[in-house]
């Protein structure tokens, strides 16, 4: 088994599905935690975006991409639940066809960096209403940018150590 | 080669130190009558813990923040998640023995820095007459994982 593509696959899972990973969780009536850490892309006029949609902090109002913009949410949020899953039945397969789907994880988690960092800066009115210019996303990037970023070098890595059975 | 089961103890016990800060014990009634506090050091009533502290019932983290004081935290952090992690991957029945071993190997070095960090901030406390500080539940609990550590090492080097 590769356990870093396992790791990495586990990682795109994450951030396509939560808000924050929780900290000082405690458990009283239900699960609660004490603090958390935020997995916001980038947050812009105190809008944070996230893999799976947006969060405006004034109102409280979260968008889903597939209700606000499907361009979005195929690029996003579908590409990385389908690397999500792919890497971690990918990790499992100890032959050639496991390296091809790791290799394919992790093109589809670079397509979604590029489309982060070029694509939503070049259109972001018509991809996500609200106009940014690319040095104000790099001066907003949140936790889940970088954790996108070391989820990429994991699946780079997970190809070079995949194990391959031999018979 | 089974699951190594001492590796993967020491594995689960360091995720939870990272993430969970209480687990409730003796119910009646479906209430927890105590709660098993996770806390590594307690000074002046406030509990800290791998990631952040709680004072008053409110927990504070400076993991989220972008400033360079994150990456302090980030790492001491990091220092309990990483033995979890690697205690896991280490343990599992199909990985390379020698590999293991250096894994386990950098699960004490880990440990022992985080032990030595909290003595270290223990004592310097007790030199404070305004401060009143003690050793919570989490700090024997990191000396529980250094020592499953090291028998992993010693059951390793036997097999």
């Amino acid at each position: 088994m590769n356990k870093i593509g396992f790791c990495s696959g586990i990682l795109s899972i994450i951030i396509s599905f939560l808000q924050s990973i929780p900290l000082g969780i405690y458990f009283a009536s239900g699960i609660s935690s004490y603090a958390s850490i935020s997995l916001n892309l980038f947050s812009n006029n105190n809008v944070d975006f996230f893999i799976w949609g947006t969060i405006d902090q004034s109102t409280l109002v979260v968008h889903s991409w597939l209700e606000s913009n499907l361009i979005s949410f195929f690029m996003l949020n579908l590409f990385m639940i389908i690397t999500g899953i792919i890497t971690i039945v990918g990790s499992t397969i100890e032959k050639i066809s496991g390296k091809a789907i790791m290799s394919l994880s992790s093109l589809l988690i670079l397509i979604v960096i590029i489309y982060i960092s070029i694509f939503i800066p070049l259109n972001s009115i018509e991809l996500i209403g609200i106009s940014i210019d690319i040095m104000g996303l790099f001066t907003s990037l949140g936790n889940g940018y970088y954790i996108l970023i070391i989820n990429f070098t994991l699946a780079l890595v997970s190809i070079r150590t995949h194990p391959l059975e031999t018979d | 080669m089974g699951l190594r089961k001492t590796g993967f103890a020491a594995g689960f016990l360091s995720i939870i130190i990272a993430f969970i800060a209480g687990v409730p014990f003796s119910f009646t009634n479906e209430t927890a009558n105590s709660i098993l506090n996770f806390s590594i050091l307690i000074i002046n009533n406030v509990e800290y813990f791998s990631w952040g502290y709680i004072s008053n019932n409110v927990g504070y983290t400076s993991l989220g923040f972008n400033s360079i004081e994150n990456l302090i935290t980030i790492l001491i952090w990091l220092l309990f998640f990483l033995p979890g992690l690697f205690g896991i991957m280490a343990s599992s029945p199909k990985s390379i023995p020698e590999y293991s071993k250096k894994l386990y190997k950098l699960n004490i070095l880990f440990i022992s820095l985080i032990l030595f960090i909290y003595t270290l901030d223990y004592i310097f406390s007790l030199f404070s007459s305004l401060s009143s500080a003690f050793f919570g539940f989490g700090y024997y609990l990191l000396y529980i994982i250094l020592i499953l550590n090291i028998i992993s090492i010693k059951i390793l080097k036997k097999s």
